[in-house]
């Protein structure tokens, strides 16, 4: 095993970390500020990546197919996501967690069932988008250009959504909301509102991350259920509710998987689970939780 | 009283040939017939199997020895006790007794177990070795090449094609399917004096092949060879094809699903690759054509590898059971062994021994996007033949 080799597993691990990231911040958003465990999270991921392949199919083979689809089907996965708030959670809010579980879970089935009937069991795939095609030559390795991209992307765009809610005044309400949302009414602000644009900056979080995944991995109607999984595990070690706990953990359970890749492959999963298992041991709250 | 009598007995004589007619309809003997797919996960096939079913039931106008056909479909969840215990309630509750075999080679074998109590006939096409190799027994039959004949019907052409590839390295699923295709593999690597340098086993439904792909250079591959299946090898392929693995490396995915799988890997990232499948519709066998017509003709789509696969299985149960003249497995199991006939794949025949079915298996390559003349012509064929083990190296002792 050689330095190379171990540089490029690095690099893998962030990617997937990337993606990791992407789904979880959108989970832990709508946690930390509604208070609600989104069973259906990985679900509206896999909508995502099939509104991305749909928007990329009716705009044609063209080398802007792709970057219409990432803009598409994070809105369109996000609107849908209100609909779901306004219509179906909102009345849980008071609820006991478990009603709320439930009911989430019941929209994960519908929603992959929903996924079936329209784009069928065959999985989906559009090309990579030209402009990122290609590889950078690192030695006797190869990286993919599009990885490295969704590494930068993932960045940046974790960056903005924090400097949204930390430093912009609608940022200042959410926070002021998730407190004491009858205090934030008596100022007159329409907390409902707010929560609905939570919950949909959540879910299209996770659109948005279907359809980065999509040119790398293609859509399947069963791909929330692993990411799903996956997520629990990421913000659990990151801390349940936290920002910066969610990338934390994506970037930790990336790097696990892709390392073990190197000594023990079908051991990937469990050492995950054993990196949860320790982070619980050691601080309960995961690292960066509080409560 | 007379005229009474009469009509009462007119009554009685229309009572006696409307149950002539009407009553053995009523109580007719059915043909059960059972398919088996997975209706989600890496092996999802429920789509493939009832379109098959549809097909087979349509071309044999819903009859066989004009017994009607009652048809159920299973859904084996991909897990052997799932997989065995419906097989299991199927015989049990409704007497079926002839069964299409499912993808999985961990499912199949479970299920072959059942059929050998229930003397139910089991016609499948997973990889498993064993399946009609040392747990063979009547009831069993192969229509697919097994893992052994994939693995002679693509990697030795691929070593006489390129004899300066000397590097070969290997990506295997952790379970049956992918044990029997690797341990192949090594016997013929060992026998045409290439090196195995390395090979990395992953589990059912892995999403993520790089750092395989990465291993595979740093091991300086000439080939790599997938001994996955499904999804697993739509998503190694696709990102093999990302990596740029196939610029450095050779790629072979041994056993694959045909169009289904290069539609959904895209031609950008199949182009170049070698694929192995137990059925190509761009070939020119009278019963591939007319099959591929027929289904054409139906679903304005060529037909993939599980479709042709549960079409021409049920087709085999038919033939048997037209053959014996009769539901007795054990007759059908008899009239079975040695039938020859036109498949979907060529001239096709069932071996008495071990009955594996002697057939076609074709080797592909991925076209460039600009040679495709539809959407569906995605790769030329490199080779085809079929490799059966002998009487004399057959595991199997028929019981």
């Amino acid at each position: 095993m050689n330095a190379g080799l171990i540089l490029v597993q690095l690099l893998n691990g962030i990617t997937l970390g990337a993606i990791y990231v992407l789904v979880a911040v959108g989970l832990t958003i709508v946690f930390g500020m509604l208070n609600i465990i989104n069973f259906a999270h990985g679900s509206l991921y896999a909508l995502g990546a099939y509104l991305a392949f749909m928007a990329a199919t009716v705009i044609g083979e063209s080398s802007g197919s792709f970057w219409a689809a990432a803009v598409v089907a994070p809105v369109l996965t996000g609107i849908f996501g209100a609909i779901i708030e306004i219509t179906l959670l909102r009345r849980m809010y008071h609820e006991l967690h478990e009603y709320q579980i439930l009911l989430t879970f019941g929209i994960a089935i519908v929603l992959q069932e929903i996924i079936i009937l329209i784009w069928g069991t065959y999985g989906k795939s559009i090309p990579m988008p030209s402009q990122l095609d290609g590889v950078i030559h690192l030695g006797l390795f190869t990286f993919p250009t599009y990885r490295i991209f969704l590494i930068l992307f993932t960045a940046v765009t974790c960056l903005g959504l924090w400097l949204m809610i930390e430093k912009t005044k609608y940022g200042s309400i959410i926070r002021a909301g998730t407190e004491n949302r009858n205090m934030v009414s008596c100022l007159g602000i329409d907390i409902n509102k707010v929560f609905t644009v939570i919950f949909a900056l959540g879910v299209g979080m996770a659109g948005l991350a279907g359809a980065l995944s999509l040119p790398m991995r293609g859509a399947q109607s069963a791909m929330g259920d692993s990411i799903m999984l996956l997520c629990f595990v990421t913000i659990t070690i990151g801390g349940l509710g936290s920002f910066t706990g969610a990338i934390l953990g994506g970037l930790i359970v990336g790097i696990v998987e892709s390392m073990m890749a190197l000594v023990w492959p079908q051991g990937g999963m469990i050492s995950i689970f054993a990196a949860m298992a320790l982070v619980i041991l050691v601080k309960p709250t995961g690292l960066m939780g509080l409560k | 009283m007379k005229t009474g009598g009469s009509f009462l007995l007119a009554l009685l004589l229309i009572v006696l040939v409307i149950s002539f007619f009407a009553g053995p309809s009523a109580a007719q003997e059915k043909v059960t017939m059972a398919g088996m797919a997975t209706f989600g996960g890496a092996y999802v096939g429920v789509d493939e199997i009832n379109r098959a079913k549809d097909f087979f039931l349509n071309e044999r106008a819903g009859k066989i020895l004009n017994k009607p056909i009652e048809f159920i479909i299973i859904d084996d969840e991909g897990k052997p006790a799932v997989g065995a215990r419906k097989v299991r309630e199927l015989a049990e509750s409704k007497g079926a007794r002839f069964f299409d075999g499912p993808a999985s080679s961990a499912v199949g074998m479970a299920v072959s177990q059942v059929a050998k109590e229930t003397k139910s006939i089991l016609i499948g096409s997973f990889g498993a070795d064993d399946f009609t190799g040392t747990q063979c027994h009547r009831y069993a039959f192969r229509w697919g090449l097994s893992a052994y004949g994939a693995i002679q019907q693509t990697i030795i052409p691929l070593i006489k094609k390129f004899p300066a590839a000397k590097r070969w390295y290997t990506i295997t699923p952790d379970y049956i399917f992918g044990h029997s295709l690797l341990n192949n593999a090594k016997e013929v690597f060992n026998k045409y004096g290439v090196e195995h340098v390395g090979n990395d086993m992953h589990p059912i439904g892995q999403t993520e092949y790089s750092s395989f792909f990465n291993k595979a250079m740093a091991a300086k591959a000439d080939v790599v060879v997938f001994l996955n299946f499904g999804k697993d090898t739509v998503n190694s392929i696709k990102q093999a094809g990302n990596f740029g693995l196939a610029k450095k490396a050779k790629l072979l995915a041994v056993w694959t699903q045909g169009t289904q799988d290069l539609v959904e890997i895209g031609p950008e990232a199949a182009e170049g690759v070698y694929l192995g499948c137990q059925f190509w519709h761009n070939v020119d066998f009278p019963g591939t054509r007319a099959f591929v017509k027929a289904w054409q003709d139906k679903y304005n789509v060529p037909p993939s590898y599980p479709e042709a696969m549960h079409v021409e299985q049920f087709r085999m149960m038919a033939m048997g059971i037209e053959k014996a003249k009769s539901l007795n497995t054990d007759a059908v199991s008899k009239a079975m062994e040695g039938m020859k006939w036109d498949g979907v794949t060529g001239e096709t025949s069932i071996q008495s021994f071990n009955h594996e079915t002697r057939k076609n298996y074709f080797l592909l390559q991925g076209k460039p996007k600009k040679e495709m003349k539809d959407p569906h012509d995605m790769a030329s064929v490199v080779s085809f033949g079929s490799s059966l083990k002998t009487q004399a190296e057959s595991a199997c002792k028929m019981q």
